[in-house]
């Protein structure tokens, strides 16, 4: 009996953990002077119908690769697409001149190290890879 | 106008080996390998005016593509993007056109400026029409993009960009001139200008398009016809002169007009437009038309099922009894009345239902899809097809399937 509530516990506790670490929060340079995006402010800059922060200022967008199950988790919960919907708009954007997609880059520490190194760059990654090097404006 | 490209490309090319070492190059394309046939060889669906399009037979070259794309980007302001294409043109053979190459200016944030080849955005989808793989359909509505001809711009364009709160509005101001090579001639854009206007709002997405081309065809004139019409004494037909220029297309002014709203929210996809385009003269040969379409299409994971209904009204008569039917000119009222019955569009209807299946990347190709779409068309007369023969009833029932990709 008691084994069984410890094993229920346990599961609780995994399950607890992964839906934790499953979270993704928006990332910025902590130059720049956003508090705190929106996900409607943060979709149209993934989905190209803007290139520039709500002040106005130009913004870089980094991609985590299609291979990583982030990018599906951030275009869904970010744009309400699904990840190959936006790929679609992008191909509309980048053919028609109208705007460069996303920087894809390999991982969480990329995207973070991208982010840190550049003032208008913009990225998402795992809430376990934020750290100071970045700031944080958006969890989804 | 394609020779002045030579010249612009060498001067480029002359330009790069000195820059390149700072200049960020990407290269990117995309392809449409597409099938399609009907049930019919009484009448061929395709693009206005062009030769040998899709009937009976089945057609592999009217809707495959290949398109590459490379861009130079010089610094934070400067870059330039060049854009060949493969497709069937109106001439009706498949091969490589230079479709956009221009040199790209971002001004300030908010304003970029081009100038060199590009495709108007004359209507919601004009401007990335030969992209398969980020469109819904296998092609576009043919009822409202077949009411202008000519894509191609070589002029200007600035695109303006305002955001207020959650709308952003786009502003797209061009000007340049156009032409495009027919089976039968050339039909000259001496000067081209128009404006297209987007709202954008979350899922929301509305646009008005407003473009003049001036129509320069001299080498499409039916002289003779006309001629003789102009030849023809007031005092024994008043109305000749006003038939003649209804049927001179050169020096022309249309007017396009549209509005186009679409809505995705990820599940449900809607796109409607609405178009018209007048012409000042030459309306016996590009009638005044109005059309639109609506489609719905409903995302289940990768597969998403579409329905588009379209349809296409001339506001031009058939006929005209401005030449005396009987006597000397009887003949000439023949001739002509016959040309107007079939020269221009008339009214046309189509049902369409169609799959999209979203394929799993792999190797250089970034994304793939497959469509498959089935057209039924209710035409009267021509309807706006081409190629028509007599006996033709006016119904089309056409399959088609694509597989459209991006690397």
């Amino acid at each position: 009996m008691r084994s069984l509530k410890t094993i229920l516990s346990l599961c609780a506790l995994t399950l607890a953990a992964a839906s934790a670490s499953a979270e993704v929060v928006v990332i910025v340079n902590p130059k720049n002077p956003a508090a705190a995006l929106t996900a409607e402010q943060v979709a149209a800059l993934y989905l190209g119908n803007t290139s520039t922060f709500p002040d106005g200022s130009a913004a870089a967008l980094a991609d985590q690769p299609e291979s990583a199950g982030i990018r599906g988790t951030f275009y869904e919960k970010a744009t309400g697409r699904s990840a190959a919907q936006a790929k679609a708009t992008w191909a509309r954007l980048t053919f028609t001149g109208k705007g460069t997609p996303p920087k894809e880059l390999k991982s969480d520490a990329d995207v973070k190290a991208f982010v840190a190194s550049d003032p208008k760059a913009i990225g998402y990654v795992d809430s376990s890879a934020v750290d100071g090097s970045v700031k944080a404006v958006l969890k989804l | 106008m394609s020779s002045r490209f030579p010249l612009i490309a060498i001067a480029v090319a002359a330009a790069l080996p000195t820059v390149a070492s700072a200049v960020d190059f990407s290269y990117s394309g995309f392809s449409t390998a597409a099938y399609s046939q009907t049930d019919t060889d009484l009448a061929d669906v395709g693009y206005s005016s062009q030769p040998d399009s899709i009937d009976k037979g089945g057609s592999f070259e009217i809707d495959s593509k290949l398109g590459l794309q490379v861009t130079a980007k010089f610094d934070e302001m400067f870059s330039a993007t060049v854009q060949g294409v493969a497709y069937t043109d109106l001439t009706g053979d498949w091969e490589p056109h230079l479709d956009w190459a221009y040199v790209r200016v971002q001004a300030t944030q908010s304003t970029s400026l081009r100038a060199g080849y590009l495709r108007a955005p004359t209507f919601m989808y004009s401007d990335s029409v030969f992209v398969g793989y980020a469109n819904v359909w296998v092609r576009p509505p043919l009822e409202v993009y077949n009411l202008s001809p000519v894509y191609q711009l070589l002029g200007v364009d600035a695109t303006y960009r305002a955001q207020f709160g959650n709308v952003i509005v786009s502003v797209n101001p061009y000007f340049g001139e156009g032409e495009v090579k027919l089976g039968t001639g050339e039909l000259e854009v001496s000067e081209w200008l128009g404006l297209a206007t987007t709202v954008n709002y979350g899922s929301f997405q509305a646009r008005i398009g407003y473009s003049r081309p001036k129509i320069d065809a001299s080498s499409l004139s039916i002289g003779p016809m006309t001629d003789a019409l102009l030849a023809i004494p007031a005092s024994m037909c008043g109305g000749c002169a006003s038939v003649a220029e209804k049927l001179t297309i050169d020096g022309a002014r249309i007017e396009n007009f549209n509005i186009g709203v679409q809505y995705d929210d990820g599940a449900n996809f809607i796109a409607s437009e609405f178009g018209e385009a007048r012409s000042d003269q030459g309306g016996y040969l590009l009638p005044d038309r109005r059309a639109a379409y609506a489609t719905y299409g409903r995302r289940f994971g990768n597969l998403m099922p579409y329905a588009t209904i379209a349809g296409l009204r001339r506001q031009e008569a058939l006929s005209t009894n401005a030449i005396p039917a009987g006597g000397a000119l009887g003949a000439l009222n023949t001739t002509v009345n016959d040309l107007i019955r079939t020269a221009g569009a008339n009214d046309q209807d189509s049902y369409s239902l169609g799959v999209r299946y979203e394929l799993p990347s792999f190797s250089i190709v970034r994304g793939a899809v497959v469509k498959f779409q089935y057209d039924h068309i209710d035409a009267d007369g021509r309807g706006n097809l081409n190629n028509v023969q007599p006996g033709f009833d006016g119904k089309v029932n056409m399959f088609s399937a694509s597989f459209d990709f991006i690397f």
